[in-house]
């Protein structure tokens, strides 16, 4: 009615959201993520939560192994997460196969996901395709777990931290030093002259995880998150072996600390035990009450000229 | 696969984020990135551009402090931000009468501050369109605050009733006497029953 249409109009014309409002409210938000989850969590996911607790003591535990160095058994003198993730750096340096796609083309990506329900049940594999817009101008046709959908090209202004389109990818830093300062300031002008203080760091880690959950990235970018991870305070190597279909490896995770939302640990990416070549992560996913562990890995990618293309 | 900051909009319900979530608190960027915007939009109207960079950061602040709260069963979670922003915009009820008394005592024939407001006919469209916003602010000034909160969530920030009552936490036969009264008391402030034609003046600009 009219005086609804009236109100409607009031500053319609008004500026939008500005970039640096944006990140800084963003940032307020992760912030609000360091503190501890309410009580009224606990009883909500009780399940959960149990397992949680268990993977957190046990990283506590080897830190303390570790820390005292006693000897007893060989079995608990692991490797540290810094020699994994900068052998993993060396390694995906020597094998990385660049790809150099143009704007208008799509980034084709295969990943595999196995998923076994926690405390038991029949496993599941998922096979999905996606095709990413190098420059988010044209629609792009994505799959999550074999749910697939069209997702509509970026809007004006619209962005994402860290970013997902190849053409933004492509700008950030490929050294080890840099790399986590520019993910800190969340898309702003990076100030390399300051470095990340200790709250900071939780934030980096999320960004820098983030990043490496991307089935591929630009040339020297994925070394790079591997080494500026290594420089992580609480990533550290998982007890024991994290063998992945049968292959010998090593799991590297981030712990937070207690208190934080992170405490608990959360991705775990998975490193061949011999060459510390990266294989896959692995991670865990709640639906309909259930606890799921996944295994993902990619399985091919490729540059395409559009959606439904394969290699 | 789990979601992770950056995720696009559009790829899964608002209450799916939510309850990812609850294990990966980084999760609920996703709902920061699909309605950072419209929530900002509704602070600055309310309020003016400083105070809405705050009300929204806190917004979903309070929304991710509040997240396992979130009924999972009601798969858009607009009506519960906008909910927790009005909270936190009436915390703010003094500088929102001072803004609309403000904005309802600007003199007439102010030809706005644009230097190329200068051809005659366009200086008296702005004029009238002016004097609309003069009284409609001066008429939303006048509202009780929980009228005000119902009519403009339903005008600016695109609520339907059940929304707006579940935005509120009161029923939605609440919502529709208060939408009734408030709208008809902006109608009756606005010059009577026909509003429209006092705005056709304008359309040209």
């Amino acid at each position: 009615m009219n005086e609804l249409k009236l109100l409607r109009e009031w500053d319609e014309d008004a500026p939008p959201l500005a970039d640096t409002a944006r990140a800084r409210a963003r940032f307020r938000l992760y912030q609000a993520m360091q503190v501890p989850a309410s009580p009224a969590a606990v009883p909500r996911r009780p399940l959960l939560r149990i397992a949680v607790a268990a993977v957190a003591a046990g990283a506590v535990a080897t830190s303390v192994v570790v820390a005292e160095n006693t000897g007893t058994s060989p079995r608990t003198r692991t490797v540290s997460a810094t020699t994994v993730l900068r052998g993993a750096a060396a390694e995906e340096r020597r094998l990385e196969k660049p790809i150099a796609p143009r704007d208008d083309q799509f980034v084709y990506t295969k990943e595999i996901t196995k998923e076994t329900p926690v405390g038991g049940g029949r496993s599941k594999t998922y096979v999905d395709e996606s095709w990413n817009s190098v420059d988010g101008s044209k629609r792009s046709y994505v799959s999550e777990l074999e749910h697939t959908q069209w997702v509509a090209p970026y809007q004006p202004g619209q962005r994402d931290w860290p970013p997902r389109r190849w053409s933004q990818l492509k700008q950030l830093p490929t050294d080890p030093d840099k790399l986590p300062i520019a993910l800190r300031e969340v898309g702003g002008k990076p100030d390399y002259d300051r470095p990340i203080k200790a709250d900071e760091w939780p934030i980096v880690q999320v960004f820098l995880s983030g990043l490496l959950r991307a089935p591929v990235l630009p040339k020297g970018l994925r070394p790079a998150a591997f080494e500026a991870l290594a420089a992580v305070p609480g990533v550290k190597v998982l007890p024991g072996r994290t063998d992945v279909d049968g292959r010998a490896g090593i799991g590297v995770q981030y712990v937070g600390p207690s208190g934080t939302p992170w405490a608990n640990g959360g991705l775990v990416l998975v490193f061949d035990a011999k060459t510390y070549q990266y294989l896959g992560r692995r991670d865990r996913r709640t639906a309909g009450g259930k606890t799921y562990e996944q295994w993902s890995y990619v399985a091919t990618h490729a540059v395409v000229d559009r959606v439904m293309q394969r290699p | 696969m789990t979601v992770e900051p950056g995720v696009r909009v559009g790829q899964d319900s608002d209450a799916s984020v939510v309850e990812r979530s609850w294990d990966e608190p980084e999760a609920f960027a996703v709902l920061f990135d699909r309605h950072a915007d419209s929530v900002h939009r509704y602070a600055a109207r309310r309020l003016g551009a400083e105070a809405a960079e705050d009300v929204m950061a806190e917004t979903f602040t309070t929304a991710f402090q509040q997240r396992f709260r979130y009924n999972t069963e009601l798969a858009d979670a607009r009506p519960w931000l906008f909910g927790i922003a009005t909270n936190l915009i009436g915390r703010h009820r003094r500088a929102e009468a001072r803004r609309l008394k403000a904005l309802g005592r600007l003199p007439p024939g102010v030809p706005g501050d644009q230097a190329e407001e200068t051809v005659a006919d366009r200086v008296a469209a702005r004029v009238s369109a002016q004097a609309v916003r003069r009284e409609l602010a001066g008429a939303l000034a006048r509202l009780p605050a929980r009228h005000r909160d119902v009519l403009l969530l339903f005008a600016w920030a695109d609520l339907g009733y059940e929304e707006v009552a579940r935005a509120l936490g009161v029923p939605v036969g609440t919502v529709r006497s208060r939408l009734h009264r408030a709208r008809r008391k902006v109608r009756e402030a606005l010059g009577g029953s026909d509003p429209t034609a006092f705005r056709e003046e304008s359309d040209d600009e």
